[in-house]
């Protein structure tokens, strides 16, 4: 958890099931839902994030903190003192690492990306729902939608033949 | 069991929440209210059971094997990961289930899919659709082939709304990239054929042409419609060449008037008298395979150009593919032998063979067929697809080669017969700024 330095405002995240945890500013604001409640002033006390459980927030505050160096404007010191690229490459790294959680974490955190709106985090955990659809077979991808089949024999035949393009 | 079919097996309750429900429950901040999500039609998906876990269906099984927060909701998930799907895996997830179907054919869906939508249009003999408008300059009605999937197709073929504008009858004449060049016809001689600009997307009309100078009508001309949404989204050319002349007509919607721009094709041996081209970067590109080049003018700057083809006297069609141009060519004196270049560096005009196949091997057939004639007519903009009509002249077929299995696939049989165009389409959801921005 982000500890408190000098001269940084920390801002306070309470998760409905009773965790706080203190940020700092720039930190939160990665978080757009975030931001705006900060510039409206509504941020005085701590934040209540309504529908994410400490688990989950604990994980997007993780990939905030890593994030915002690079993308915050407050980061500009700590981004002159590597190369962007291989800071760029380290970053990457870090988030194939971050995103190896298993299928529920993952929806979870599409689910906290969105309402916090943090588009990075959304890109990357939507981005693994995409690579599963376009490269699986049709079973794994009801499988892993937790869909069933409800085409009848005949029908699925029709509808297969005219997406067929789309499996090859 | 639930009553009413399987679309309707389960209520909002049964919704394993995928998180802990707000407690207390707060309003979301007011950005998010004002921002009403234009995916709230899909609530009822919910209900269908669309991303979730039908609990009282899967209940034994769903508790051994899955979580039940292992799910999306489809609000959501339609929101947030489909606009960022490639439409080929919009038509994937329309084989899943019903529900998915429905959501995944829906045009709001659709459209905000960043990949390239492919379809057709050919035509028919379907006497059944009385009433259109829009036939091929033999008689036979437009039809459209959906290659995209199912559901309602993308386009009425008929084009309605240029009927109710008052046209009793159009030919098709060329697409390209979403917008369509139509003559509308039928009008008694000595009046002139005029031309239609229209994107049947959006059911607008783009422009209305008066006929050019030259007065001949649309069968006597080599004609090339341009338009880039890439580049300027409001802005269209039609260049008109009379079969026998080296001088094009431009119209274009900058100086909404004809000129004339002599042209180099006569210099470079240019003598096709339907033309293949492609239309990119702001260059026609039209194929000249009589000179085995291809011949460029950029429209901005008026200049001609020419790329050599890699082979001589070979004819092929050209097409545009991951954003490099393409030949597609059958060798008819060489055993049918297909082969696909892609042109690697355009400034340089080097071409590399991507692909070569034996193609009646690829028709189920030792050797060629000698009733049957096939052609190339399009090339996929992003995947290793091309498109053929072909077959004898009674089971006139469209056909897909796919590169990578090397397999032809069947996709519609064509009414038409040999000789008409099958026009790739690629709708254009652009709406129409005469000012051109």
């Amino acid at each position: 958890m982000a500890t408190r330095e000098a001269g940084k405002k920390m801002i306070m995240l309470k998760s409905p099931d009773g965790m706080e945890f203190e940020v700092e500013e720039a930190v939160a604001m990665e978080s757009q839902t975030i931001r705006k409640m900060i510039e409206d002033d509504c941020a005085d006390t701590a934040i209540l994030i309504p529908n994410i459980n400490s688990k989950i927030l604990s994980r997007v505050i993780e990939y905030c903190n890593k994030h915002v160096p690079t993308t915050g404007a407050t980061g500009a010191a700590a981004s002159d003192t590597v190369a962007p690229a291989a800071l760029a490459e380290d970053l990457k790294i870090w988030d194939a690492e971050f995103i190896k959680v298993n299928r529920a974490t993952r929806f979870d955190l599409i689910q906290a990306a969105s309402y916090l709106n943090i588009k990075g985090l959304l890109d990357l955990t939507s981005q693994t729902t995409i690579d599963t659809i376009s490269d699986n077979s049709l079973e794994e991808i009801r499988s892993f939608l937790s869909t069933k089949n409800d085409y009848l024999p005949e029908e699925e035949q029709t509808i297969r033949r005219e997406n067929q393009w789309a499996f090859q | 069991m639930p009553r009413g079919g399987p679309d309707h097996g389960c209520t909002e309750q049964d919704h394993p929440p995928a998180i802990s429900p707000p407690r207390p429950r707060q309003r979301p901040p007011p950005f998010l209210r004002a921002g009403r999500s234009p995916f709230r039609f899909l609530a009822h998906l919910r209900q269908a059971g669309c991303g979730v876990v039908k609990r009282r269906r899967n209940k034994m099984r769903k508790r051994k094997q899955r979580r039940p927060a292992a799910s999306l909701p489809a609000d959501l998930l339609a929101e947030m990961v489909l606009p960022r799907v490639a439409y080929r895996s919009l038509c994937r997830l329309r084989c899943v289930s019903r529900s998915w179907r429905a959501l995944c054919s829906d045009r709001r869906v659709v459209r905000r899919s960043p990949q390239t939508i492919f379809d057709f249009f050919s035509h028919s003999r379907d006497a059944r659709r009385r009433g259109s408008i829009c036939h091929s300059r033999e008689g036979h009605l437009l039809g459209f082939h959906n290659l995209s999937g199912s559901g309602r197709p993308l386009i009425d073929p008929s084009l309605p709304f240029l009927r109710e504008r008052g046209y009793a009858s159009v030919t098709l004449i060329h697409c390209c990239n979403g917008i369509l060049l139509c003559s509308a016809d039928g009008r008694p001689p000595p009046s002139p054929a005029e031309y239609i600009v229209c994107n049947p997307v959006t059911e607008e009309i783009w422009a209305v042409l008066p006929a050019p100078a030259s007065h001949a009508p649309p069968r006597d001309n080599n004609i090339c419609l341009c338009f880039d949404p890439a580049i300027v989204p409001s802005y269209f050319a039609v260049f008109v060449k009379p079969l026998e002349s080296s001088r094009f007509e431009v119209y274009s919607s900058e100086t909404p008037q004809w000129t004339s721009l002599l042209s180099d094709c006569s210099d470079l041996g240019f003598a096709g008298d339907d033309l293949g081209y492609v239309f990119f970067n702001g260059t026609l590109h039209l194929s000249a395979y009589y000179s085995s080049s291809i011949v460029t003018l950029d429209t901005k700057r008026e200049t001609w150009g020419a790329i050599r083809m890699p082979e001589d006297n070979k004819p092929a069609a050209i097409g545009l593919s991951r954003g490099r141009l393409h030949l597609v060519c059958i060798d008819y004196d060489n055993d049918w032998q297909l082969s696909i270049w892609v042109l690697e560096d355009y400034a340089s005009g080097k071409w590399t063979l991507m692909h070569i196949a034996d193609f009646p091997g690829l028709l189920g057939t030792p050797r060629r067929v000698p009733t049957e004639i096939y052609e190339s007519v399009a090339i996929h903009p992003e995947c290793n697809l091309v498109f053929f009509t072909g077959g004898e002249e009674r089971s006139w077929s469209l056909l897909s080669y796919d590169m990578d299995t090397q397999k032809v696939q069947h996709i519609s049989s064509l009414e038409s017969g040999p000789y008409l165009p099958c026009l790739p389409y690629i709708p254009c959801f652009v709406k129409w700024s005469s000012d051109g921005h």
